[in-house]
């Protein structure tokens, strides 16, 4: 099984991702700002930074996918929110998976498979994160449009969308707010499952997405939100 | 070993389901109102039963549960469909549709859930695009297929944390009616052709790759996936 490129390799669900698809048999380059110790060959680079991106896309050899899961947040409201975190999340989320997939694209082979990172955040929002809930519809919007112009080639387009993963990002998210551990509690019970997930759970979603086992699945978003979206 | 239930097993998406779940190792109960045929290899066993016949399901549980004491996982995918306008259906005929694609869903989990009691069980129920898309002719399929994934949902709620409940809607398989009209009808190069403008990926979906994505929903790989329709429709959705 050949390569597969995962930007967001040294967060949480990028390095289960990696740890997901060397068990499934393929080579994994990863590409984040930080160092990636659970990918075959890491590159660390800005997304942000298009020459680098461009070598780092064909240094990392014929694709079979690309996994775009690299992602930041700012807290802010629409009234109060620095207009420069506002760019800066919505370039990160949804420009640094845009301009992955631009230069992931030539060495992509026919058949093969990209997986967006998507959120219940797309759908549903919380007070005071305008930017990460823009950014999210706009990864799913930039998903079903790129499912069109790959499906000539016949490469599949997809997005997971998880509820709350238990991670690094969700940690950082909670200790910015003084109720943190109240909203954590509240949080897992969010979901039918009535916890978080794991990120290997997050992992395995992308990892079937990009397999052939999902070679009729094209332009889907996936709910990896143990219920999530039909609690209320 | 896993023990998996599948309706509509001698159709052909529920023979392909069977395959594929015998392949990733689990033991079979292949149910439908013909003779369904165990796959090579594979353990278990084919009953034949009117899945929409109350006291027959009953039955054939309990002949399940003398075998097999607990099931890991169930697939809903018995189903029938019928042409008719709205104006032109039959009370009966529209019962029938209800009976069979939604009741007889509801009576395989109303008996199977209690044997669930397992590691990571799971249920994986057979809506369609028919349930989000106008279906001219097709009213009461529609109907019934946008059933399915309302009572996937609320069965999500009902049963979790423990049992995770999720539905697959198909595009259009080479299964079934489509398959029949491919081999018998008309002009199957013309359908082919429609297959090819209506999804992305320029074709019809094989049977084995909604059976893959069945079994992929009910395995412990999907750990936290519940309540989600899942659709394996090379992309029809996104095309307008
Ligand atoms: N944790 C959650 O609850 C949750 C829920 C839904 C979606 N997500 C999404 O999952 C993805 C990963 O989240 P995580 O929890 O693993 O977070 P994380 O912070 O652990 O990982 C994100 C990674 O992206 C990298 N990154 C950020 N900006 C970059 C840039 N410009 N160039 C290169 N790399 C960059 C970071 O260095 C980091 O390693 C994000 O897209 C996030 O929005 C997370
Ligand atoms: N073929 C397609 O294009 C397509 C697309 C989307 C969804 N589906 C759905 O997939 C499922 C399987 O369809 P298929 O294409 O394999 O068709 P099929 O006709 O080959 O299989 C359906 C099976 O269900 C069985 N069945 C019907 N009523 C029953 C009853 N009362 N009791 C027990 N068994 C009964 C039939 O005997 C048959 O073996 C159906 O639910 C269908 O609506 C099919």
């Amino acid at each position: 099984m050949g390569t597969c490129v995962v930007t967001g390799s040294a967060g949480d669900i990028g390095g289960a991702t990696c740890r997901a698809l060397r068990a499934a048999g393929h080579r994994t380059v990863g590409i984040d700002l930080a160092p990636s110790p659970e990918a075959d060959l890491s590159l660390t680079l800005d997304l942000m930074d298009e020459d680098a991106l461009a070598q780092a896309m064909a240094q990392a050899g014929p694709l079979d996918g690309l996994a775009c899961i690299a992602g930041t947040h700012a807290m802010g409201r629409v009234t109060d929110q620095p207009w420069e975190d506002f760019r800066r999340v919505l370039r990160v989320n949804s420009g640094g998976t845009m301009l992955a997939m631009k230069h992931a694209a030539p060495h992509l082979r026919n058949g093969g498979a990209i997986v967006l990172m998507g959120s219940v955040s797309a759908h549903i929002a919380t007070d005071g994160s305008v930017a990460y809930h823009t950014s999210k519809g706009a990864v799913i919007g930039l998903m079903r449009a790129a499912s069109g112009e790959f499906a000539p080639r016949g490469i599949r387009v997809n997005a997971v969308s998880p509820g709350w993963v238990d991670t690094g990002f969700t940690n950082r998210a909670l200790a910015l707010l003084p109720d943190g551990e109240a909203i954590r509690e509240r949080a897992k019970a969010a979901h039918i499952l009535n916890r978080m997930a794991r990120p290997g759970e997050v992992a395995e979603a992308i990892a079937f997405l990009l397999s052939d086992a999902a070679s009729f699945i094209t332009g889907e978003e996936l709910f990896v939100d143990g219920g999530f979206m039909r609690r209320k | 070993m896993r023990v998996a239930v599948v309706t509509g097993a001698a159709g052909d998406i529920g023979a392909a389901t069977a395959r594929a779940f015998a392949d990733a190792g689990h033991a079979l109960v292949l149910l439908d109102r013909h003779a369904a045929v165990l796959p090579q290899g594979a353990g278990g066993l084919a009953l034949s039963c009117d899945l929409s016949d109350p006291a027959a399901v009953a039955a054939t549980f309990a002949a399940i549960a003398a075998r097999f004491p607990r099931i890991d996982a169930l697939a809903n995918i018995a189903g029938i469909n019928h042409r008719a306008p709205v104006c032109e259906m039959r009370i009966e005929d529209w019962d029938r549709m209800m009976d069979v694609n939604v009741g007889a869903m509801f009576l395989t989990c109303k008996h199977a859930i209690p044997l669930m009691t397992g590691k990571a069980p799971a249920i994986v129920n057979m809506a369609s695009i028919s349930g989000h898309v106008a279906s001219p002719d097709y009213p009461a399929y529609v109907a019934t297929k946008a059933a399915v994934e309302s009572f996937t949902w609320a069965l999500s709620g009902e049963v979790g944390p423990e049992i995770r409940v999720n539905a697959v809607a198909p595009g259009w398989v080479a299964a079934g009616f489509t398959r029949a009209a491919l081999k018998t009808g008309a002009d199957p190069a013309a359908l082919q052709a429609r297959a090819k403008a209506a999804h992305l990926l320029g074709r019809m979906a094989e049977p084995s790759e909604v059976a893959a994505a069945i079994v992929w929903l009910a395995s412990p790989k999907a750990s936290f996936v519940t309540g989600e329709t899942l659709f394996v429709d090379g992309g029809l959705m996104r095309v307008h």
